[in-house]
């Protein structure tokens, strides 16, 4: 959408208020992903550096001294069994952004590769690579999910929990990373590049793929938030990760009974995962804006 | 286009076939059996688990078995549960159509608010209600849906009493509409917001996309109102892109109503799955996962066939 365009579709009456808006709109634009990563890089600094911030042993149980509220020895209070919060739910951290961030490394090198391969390859290959990827999009996944989790009984590792997440999850980024290549191999400095004699894997990784990863790179973070969602809400189910474990969706899973009477046991996790996943789509919003402004990725989600 | 859709139903069998072997290898791969329950009973015998193994046949290979089920399968029988003894299509009937009923209401609704809402907020851009809007629909989307549940069922149904907490029907008196209606309101709000949301914003995308392009202006310019603009001219383009994401999310509505029916006891489908996991019940297992997958295929078909009939270009081959 050309900027003159917009302009001459507005009456002149609102222009100098329309300007302003249109700087107040770049303003906030760049100040989403902004904040966005400001909030992330504190959530997840704070995750890292949890033993440090917070002495307590978020597995240490204190049973008398359940549900307390807020104190000076437990900033956020305790839980149903007398676990430091605050503790739970900075060790959790690590849990959810390290099952968003592995699953998004796994999902986002298969689909990129995966697209980029069958998009030049073309031909029956294309077609063959393609179709499998219809076969995974229009899969049940979160009825396949449980059932292979149901394997585990409930009880899954986080680095099984990592890999279920990425194996599942590329089938869209590569479509988009295949129509990427299609036009891309057709330009001209491809042409050229071939005539020249160039290997095929180099043209592939010299050549194409660099200039289709703008995409890519706006997938990573919805992606990233989309994962971190789907785990919360495996646990959620009793199907996730194993309840010793101090997820944030275990967490939310263990403050449901307790709502009525406790109801920050709750809101505490509940919030901390809304905004890390907000703070996400926000990085993810703005580089689209940046990289991508015509594509339409946007945020999928489980559950 | 009849061809095109008997070749689509064609390709999804082998698709099917696939799903069921994977599951039904899995399934059996799962620790305890359907006959752990009886393993800690001092009243069961070892000899009567034995057996009881023979009598379900689970005692042959889960190929056999497989094939077994298959066969019965292809001549319209789909088992009958091991726990209740009913045939699972039976359970299935009683289950699925309420499960429909939820995704159908949740879509009503994404839908209905969430596509005039985001034409709306085109016409306004950059207005407050734009900025507000488009901040809120961040936090719609991003939040868990179950947390996001359990909080509506707290405020709404537990503290102010506005809506039944749990169910589909209220345990006395005649299972009317406006009864499922009342119970449907949070199942279905929980259940549709992040689509209302990410449907909205593709809707403002869409027609801001649109509404600078020359027929546009040619409307305009013969004197049309804006609203019929709008609606007229610019919705049909715009509703383009947004019938492809329809499409694209709904295994999401299918995955979010297991969730949901979690969370208000929804007697649905999910939840009869969900149950059927636990207790090892094979025959419901396997009959809900390739309903679902069913679903999703149909779904999947009958948004390619939409996108047709918005778009005469696309011609099915």
């Amino acid at each position: 959408m050309s900027q003159v365009a917009e302009e001459a579709a507005v009456p002149v009456i609102q222009l100098s208020s329309r300007h302003r808006y249109q700087f107040f709109r770049r303003l906030f634009q760049h100040r989403m992903a902004l904040i966005g990563t400001i909030v992330l890089t504190i959530m997840v600094l704070a995750s890292l550096f949890a033993p440090f911030l917070d002495h307590q042993n978020p597995a240490a149980q204190d049973l008398f001294n359940v549900m307390s509220p807020p104190s000076p020895r437990h900033p956020l209070g305790t839980d149903d069994l007398g676990r430091d919060v605050l503790a739970r739910l900075l060790y959790g951290g690590r849990i959810s952004f390290l099952v968003g961030f592995g699953s998004m490394i796994i999902s986002t090198s298969i689909g990129t590769v995966f697209g980029a391969v069958s998009g030049f390859l073309g031909g029956v290959w294309d077609r063959l690579m393609m179709r499998f990827v219809d076969l995974l999009l229009s899969f049940p996944a979160i009825f396949l999910l449980l059932v292979v989790l149901n394997l585990l009984g409930g009880q899954a590792s986080v680095g099984v929990m990592v890999l279920y997440l990425g194996l599942f999850g590329w089938g869209g980024l590569a479509r988009i990373v295949r129509s990427q290549v299609l036009s891309i191999k057709e330009q001209e400095y491809v042409v050229a590049a071939r005539i020249g004699g160039g290997r095929t894997m180099g043209i592939l990784l010299r050549h194409v793929l660099p200039n289709a990863m703008a995409p890519v790179w706006v997938s990573t973070a919805f992606s990233m938030g989309g994962s971190m969602l789907a785990e919360a809400s495996l646990d959620y189910l009793g199907f996730g990760l194993s309840p010793s474990i101090p997820s944030w969706g275990n967490m939310l899973d263990d403050a449901q009974n307790y709502i009525a009477s406790n109801p920050w046991m709750i809101l505490i996790p509940g919030f901390s995962i809304t905004i890390a996943v907000v703070a996400i789509n926000f990085i993810g919003d703005g580089l689209r804006d940046a990289l991508d402004p015509k594509s339409s990725i946007g945020m999928q989600r489980l559950g | 286009m009849v061809s095109y859709i008997v070749r689509r139903i064609a390709e999804a069998i082998p698709l099917l076939l696939l799903i069921s072997i994977v599951t039904y290898f899995l399934m059996n791969a799962t620790p305890g059996g359907p006959l752990a329950v009886y393993l800690h009973n001092p009243n069961v015998t070892p000899q009567q688990i034995h057996v009881l193994s023979i009598q379900m046949g689970l005692n042959k290979p889960w190929y056999v078995r497989y094939f077994k089920w298959l066969w019965a399968l292809l001549h319209g029988n789909w088992g009958y549960s091991y726990f209740t003894g009913s045939p699972v299509m039976q359970e299935i009937g009683e289950r699925l159509p309420n499960t429909l009923i939820l995704m159908f209401a949740a879509f009503i609704l994404s839908f209905g608010l969430g596509l005039p809402l985001g034409a709306y907020l085109a016409m306004r851009q950059y207005s407050f209600q734009d900025h507000a809007m488009s901040l809120f629909s961040f936090f719609a989307w991003a939040m868990p849906s179950f947390f996001f549940g359990v909080i509506l069922q707290t405020v709404f149904a537990v503290d102010l009493h506005w809506f039944p907490v749990s169910g589909m029907y209220s345990a006395y008196g005649p299972h009317t509409f406006w009864d499922l209606l009342w119970h449907l309101v949070l199942p279905a709000s929980v259940l549709g917001l992040g689509s209302m949301a990410s449907w909205s914003r593709f809707m403002r995308a869409g027609i801001l996309d649109v509404i600078h392009q020359d027929f546009i202006r040619t409307a305009r310019a013969k004197g049309l109102s804006e609203k019929k603009v709008i609606i007229r001219h610019a919705l049909k383009n715009a509703l383009l892109p947004i019938i492809t994401i329809v499409g694209m999310d709904l295994p999401g509505f299918f995955g979010g109503a297991v969730i949901v029916e979690q969370i208000f006891s929804w007697p649905g489908l999910g939840q009869l799955f969900l149950n059927s996991l636990n207790q090892r019940d094979y025959p419901v297992e396997m009959a809900g996962l390739l309903i679902g997958a069913i679903l999703l295929i149909v779904g999947n078909l009958l948004a390619d066939l939409a996108y047709g009939v918005f778009d005469p270009r696309i011609k099915y081959e």
